[in-house]
C-alpha cells in the first residue's frame, strides 16, 4: 500500500507538497483554493508587524525557465492578518504562517500572534531584496541562531528556518538554525538577481534587485538540500524550480523530506499539485516506495 | 513577452484623461489590457482603447502615478507586457453597453467591433460632469441608440446611468449587457440584469502588481482579475462577495469601496 503522507519532525502531512510562501496566499480564497486542490499545507506569504505596501511595479521580469521577483514583502500586518489564519485553521485546513521581522524580539512577537492559528511557523531569513529583512540578517550565523533561539523559547509549535541560497556556505546556517532549536530547515529561498532593459537602459524591477525562481534555480536548490542533509540532523524541506514528480523525487533523494512549490503554481495552475501525486504514487509504485520517507536521501553515499 | 515601444502621440481626452498611442503588432481583443511600463514612473495595468496598427491606452490621473503620467512626465519610450486577459464577446443581437466615467476605455472597442458586426447597440455613457466625458463621438458613431448623462445635468440627461438603464431594460428585450465603470454603478446593473434575466458582462478593475496570476494582488473571490478577468458573467459575480462592497490595498489589507 502506497502512503502519500510525510512527517516534518513532530508534524504528520498528508502529502509532501506544500505550496511555497509568498505565491497565492496573501488571502483567504486563494489559500482554501490550494488546500482544497491537494497541497498538503499551505505556507502564508511571509508577514510583518505592521501592513506593508511592498515595491511599485514592475516587480516581476517573466522569462523562459525563471521568474524574478521583487514583491517588497508587501502584507497587511499581522493583526489584519490573522483573521485569514484563524479562518482556514477552523475549516481544518493546516496553515504554516511565515513571518519576516529585523531581530528575534520582533520574530517571537509574530510567532506568538499566529501560534493559535498556525501548525507551524517558517521563518524568513532569505527574502533577498528588502532591507534589513530576511537575507540581509539570515547571512549571518549568529543572527539565525539568535532568531531561532528566541522564536524557539516563545512558542509551543514546530519553527521552520527558510535559507538564502546567496551565500557561500548554506550548511553554516543550517547548523545555526538547528543549534538554536529549528525543528526544520528549508531551502531554498529565491536567488538574488537583476534584469536591465536595454533599450530602456534601465534595471526593469522598480527595487532593481529581485530574487530568482523557477525552474532554473532547481539545481541551486537541489545542491542546498544535498549539502544540508549532509551537515544537520533536523528535516530539510525541498524549495526551488519544482515543476513535475521527477522534480520532487529529485529532492528527495537529495535529502528533502517534503518540498515546496511557488513559481509553477502560477505557471501551471493549482491542478498541478493533484497532478503531481498522481504521478508520484505511479512513480512509487513502479520503483517500490511504500513511503516517500524512503526516497529520502537516497543520493547519498552512504543514504 | 515585455517589449519597448515608442510613444507616436499623446492626447489629451479632458484635464486629466490622456490617451497614448503607440506601435504594436500584437492582436487585441475589446476589453483585453496591456501592463504598460511608464519609466521611471511606474507599471500599470491599461485595457486596449483603441486597436489597430497604431494601438492606445487611456490613462485617468486618479493615483501618484497616474497623475505624473496624465502631466506629461512620460518619456518617448513604453514598455508592453501582454495583452492579458479575457474579452467581451457578444452575446444575441441586441446589446446594452453602460459606461461610467473612464470606464468608457475599456469598453468603446466592444462597442466599435459589435457595431461592426451588424448587432444593435444602445449605449449609455456616464459622468459627474460634462468636462469628465471621453469618447463621445466614437460612442455615438458606433450606437443605434446613444443616451450621456450627468450627475449635475451639464449635458445630456441629467441623473445616473443606472436609472436609463433600468428604465431602458424595462422597455426593450435586451439580450446582453457589457458594462464597466465604477464598481457600485455595476453592482447595480449586474443586480437588475440577474433580476431580469438578461446575460451581463463587467469589467472589474483591482490593484494589479504581477498580471501573471502569482502575487494574489488582484485577488478577487475565487478569482484572480488577471488570470480569470477582467470580464465576469452576472453568475460569477453573484457569488462573490466583495463585489461591489471591498477591495483590497496594496498590503493586501481590505477596504470598503
Ligand atoms: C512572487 C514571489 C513572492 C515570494 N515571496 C516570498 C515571501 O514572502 N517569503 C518567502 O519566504 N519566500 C517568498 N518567495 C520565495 C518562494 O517561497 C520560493 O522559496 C522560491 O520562489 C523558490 O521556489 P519556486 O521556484 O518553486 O518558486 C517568493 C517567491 C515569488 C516568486
Amino acid at each position: 500500500m502506497i502512503k502519500l503522507s510525510v512527517e516534518v519532525a513532530s508534524l504528520t502531512l498528508r502529502n509532501p507538497l506544500m505550496l511555497a510562501s509568498g505565491v497565492l496566499d496573501e488571502s483567504y480564497e486563494s489559500m482554501k483554493k490550494i488546500w482544497n486542490s491537494g497541497a498538503g499545507a499551505v505556507i502564508t506569504k511571509s508577514i510583518g508587524k505592521t501592513a506593508r505596501a511592498g515595491y511599485p511595479n514592475p516587480v516581476v521580469v517573466n522569462e523562459d525557465g525563471y521568474l524574478i521577483n521583487a514583491m517588497g514583502l508587501p502584507n497587511p500586518g499581522i493583526d489584519d492578518f490573522i483573521n485569514i489564519i484563524e479562518k482556514l485553521n477552523n475549516e481544518k485546513i493546516k496553515v504554516i504562517t511565515s513571518i519576516f521581522a529585523e531581530n528575534g524580539d520582533d520574530f517571537s512577537y509574530l510567532a506568538k500572534k499566529a501560534e493559535q492559528y498556525s501548525t507551524a511557523i517558517e521563518l524568513n531569513l532569505s527574502c533577498p531584496h528588502a532591507k534589513g529583512l530576511g537575507a540581509e540578517i539570515g547571512s549571518n550565523a549568529d543572527n539565525v541562531y539568535d532568531i531561532v533561539k528566541s522564536v524557539k523559547s516563545s512558542v509551543k509549535i514546530p519553527v521552520w528556518a527558510k535559507l538564502t541560497p546567496n551565500i557561500a556556505d548554506v550548511s553554516e546556517i543550517g547548523i545555526a538554525a538547528e543549534e538554536g532549536g529549528a525543528d526544520a530547515v528549508v531551502a531554498i529561498n529565491t536567488v538574488r538577481a537583476m534584469a536591465i532593459d536595454i533599450k530602456i537602459k534601465k534595471p526593469v524591477l522598480s527595487n532593481r534587485y529581485g530574487g530568482m525562481s523557477g525552474k532554473a534555480i532547481k539545481p541551486v536548490g537541489i545542491a542546498a538540500v544535498y549539502k544540508l542533509y549532509e551537515s544537520v540532523k533536523i528535516p530539510v524541506i525541498g524549495v526551488g524550480g519544482i515543476e513535475s514528480f521527477e522534480d520532487v523525487v529529485e529532492y528527495m533523494m537529495a535529502g528533502a523530506c517534503s518540498v515546496e512549490i511557488g513559481t509553477a503554481i502560477a505557471r501551471f495552475g493549482v491542478n498541478l499539485f493533484n497532478k503531481i501525486l498522481t504521478e508520484l504514487q505511479i512513480y512509487m509504485k513502479e520503483n517500490e516506495y511504500d513511503s516517500p520517507r524512503e526516497m529520502v536521501g537516497v543520493a547519498h553515499i552512504n543514504g | 513577452m515585455r517589449r519597448v515601444t515608442v510613444i507616436e502621440t499623446v492626447e489629451r481626452e479632458n484635464n486629466n484623461t490622456i490617451t497614448v498611442r503607440f506601435r504594436d503588432d500584437l492582436c487585441v481583443m475589446p476589453g483585453q489590457f496591456y501592463m504598460v511600463w511608464f519609466p521611471p514612473i511606474n507599471e500599470i495595468p491599461l485595457s486596449v482603447s483603441y486597436n489597430g496598427k497604431l494601438k492606445g491606452v487611456t490613462v485617468k490621473g486618479i493615483g501618484k502615478s497616474t497623475k505624473k503620467i496624465v502631466e506629461g512626465a512620460v518619456g518617448d519610450v513604453i514598455s508592453l507586457d501582454g495583452p492579458y486577459g479575457n474579452y467581451f464577446k457578444p452575446y444575441g443581437n441586441k446589446i446594452l453597453a453602460i459606461a461610467g466615467g473612464v470606464g468608457i476605455a475599456s469598453i468603446i472597442l466592444a462597442i466599435e467591433s459589435f457595431h461592426s458586426m451588424g448587432l444593435d447597440i444602445t449605449t449609455i455613457i456616464g459622468a459627474k460632469k460634462y468636462d469628465e466625458l471621453i469618447f463621445m463621438e466614437r460612442a455615438n458613431i458606433s450606437s443605434d441608440t446613444f443616451i450621456v448623462t450627468t450627475d449635475d445635468g451639464s449635458y445630456g440627461e441629467k441623473g445616473f446611468t443606472v436609472n436609463i438603464a433600468e428604465k431602458l431594460i424595462a422597455e426593450k428585450k435586451f439580450d446582453s449587457i457589457i458594462t464597466c465603470g465604477p464598481e457600485i454603478m455595476m453592482k447595480k446593473i449586474v443586480d437588475i440584469s440577474l433580476k431580469s434575466n438578461i446575460k451581463v458582462y463587467a469589467s472589474i478593475e483591482r490593484i494589479m502588481k504581477c498580471a501573471i496570476g502569482i502575487c494574489d494582488s488582484c485577488v478577487f473571490g475565487a478569482y484572480h482579475i488577471c488570470m480569470d478577468g477582467p470580464i465576469f458573467t452576472g453568475e460569477q459575480l453573484k457569488d462573490i462577495p466583495d463585489f461591489g462592497k471591498w477591495k483590497h490595498g496594496f498590503s493586501g489589507e481590505k477596504i470598503k469601496l
